[in-house]
């Protein structure tokens, strides 16, 4: 998608949704973004290629959300303290694409309810503006039926 | 306790896709016999392969001509604990794992011959479902299931044309027309379906 068309998309997304006043969360995988999916590197560099772009876009909306780049690292049976490494990406078994998070400015307001573990990595390989953090968590529901943690890597951009 | 569903298997020269039979096997025809297959849920993987594994062994019209899966599992409802099969006499049956092929009559007294281990049913995981779409156990159609990653979203599952349905029946992207299959898939997986 190029920035036109993602500058179109965001527009529509700002002027429909109640960003301030709900707890709301939105997400797009990349490739419905028109991102072509070209494997896990090259999504997670395309990914934070957009994350930028739409960040310029929501200064200049001013809109006061939050944006997040999700990268999905597969499920394990037990909760996994380990962070995922970011020098060595591996490919999970169900390859999911990336997503960009949309967060209304309600959202981390309201209790979390998922069991979750998270972890900041103290630096990342893709510049100084980045910041990384692995999560490995569940819904209650996947808890209550004894269902696998999902191991996500969130990344933002400082001072966002 | 186990519950029996008898369905149907076409009489010979019925068309597919076509009206389905009364369960032949059940009203004491000579030229069928009836098989039995245990079943945990319409989504479960082993059911699936029970499926496939007849795939080529049968036929609705033709013993030279396979009936694939979906035909099959249309003749098969429900979410019970066996499935019961009318199958015409000298149709190949051997590749069904876990069958017992039994006399013409049914009634229920093949019960204890069929070789029924499972019982009950539970949904499957996200990451359960994702292993039947890869070995192309899913409906077809079904491309992807992912896992809410944050509170206030949802597990959602993805379809070839581009439409993503929430776990609680609304629309993440787009909507896709369902298909009985996927519908059944879903429903036995705990999902809600729009519009029911």
């Amino acid at each position: 998608m190029n920035r036109g068309s993602i500058a179109s998309w965001f527009a529509r997304k700002v002027s429909v949704a109640s960003w301030d006043r709900t707890p709301f969360v939105d997400s797009y995988h990349i490739d419905e973004l028109s991102i072509i999916s070209k494997g896990i590197d090259a999504d997670i560099s395309a990914g934070i290629a957009l994350l930028r772009k739409v960040d310029d876009l929501r200064r200049s909306h001013g809109v006061n959300i939050e944006l997040k780049l999700a990268i999905p690292f597969g499920v394990s049976d037990e909760l996994d303290t380990d962070p995922v490494s970011l020098t060595n990406v591996v490919t999970p078994p169900v390859y999911e694409p990336p997503s960009l998070y949309l967060f209304g400015s309600q959202h981390f307001r309201v209790p979390n309810d998922r069991e979750e573990y998270f972890c900041p990595y103290r630096d990342t390989p893709w510049g100084g503006d980045i910041l990384a953090t692995y999560s490995c968590g569940r819904s209650m529901l996947d808890r209550d039926l004894g269902w696998e943690f999902s191991k996500t890597v969130w990344i933002s951009l400082v001072g966002v | 306790m186990l519950r029996l569903v008898a369905t149907s298997a076409a009489p010979k020269g019925a068309s597919r896709g076509g009206p389905k039979a009364a369960p032949v096997a059940a009203a004491g025809n000579s030229d069928y016999v009836t098989a039995f297959t245990p079943l945990l849920s319409p989504a479960d993987d082993a059911w699936y392969r029970e499926l496939e594994a007849m795939d080529g062994y049968c036929s609705d019209s033709d013993p030279a001509t396979p009936c694939g899966a979906d035909w099959i599992a249309e003749q098969v409802t429900g979410t019970a604990d066996i499935a019961m099969m009318a199958i015409p006499r000298g149709w190949l049956v051997k590749g069904l794992r876990a069958t017992s092929i039994i006399g013409d009559s049914v009634g229920g007294g093949g019960q204890g011959k069929s070789n029924v281990g499972n019982s009950g049913s539970k949904p499957l995981s996200v990451n359960q479902m994702n292993k039947s779409i890869e070995r192309g156990l899913a409906p077809r159609g079904v491309t992807r299931v992912d896992t809410a990653k944050v509170k206030g979203e949802q597990d959602h599952v993805h379809f070839r044309d581009g439409g993503a349905l929430n776990r609680d029946d609304t629309w993440k992207h787009g909507e896709t027309r369902l298909t009985k299959r996927q519908v059944e898939w879903l429903q036995g997986n705990g999902w809600r379906i729009p519009g029911e």
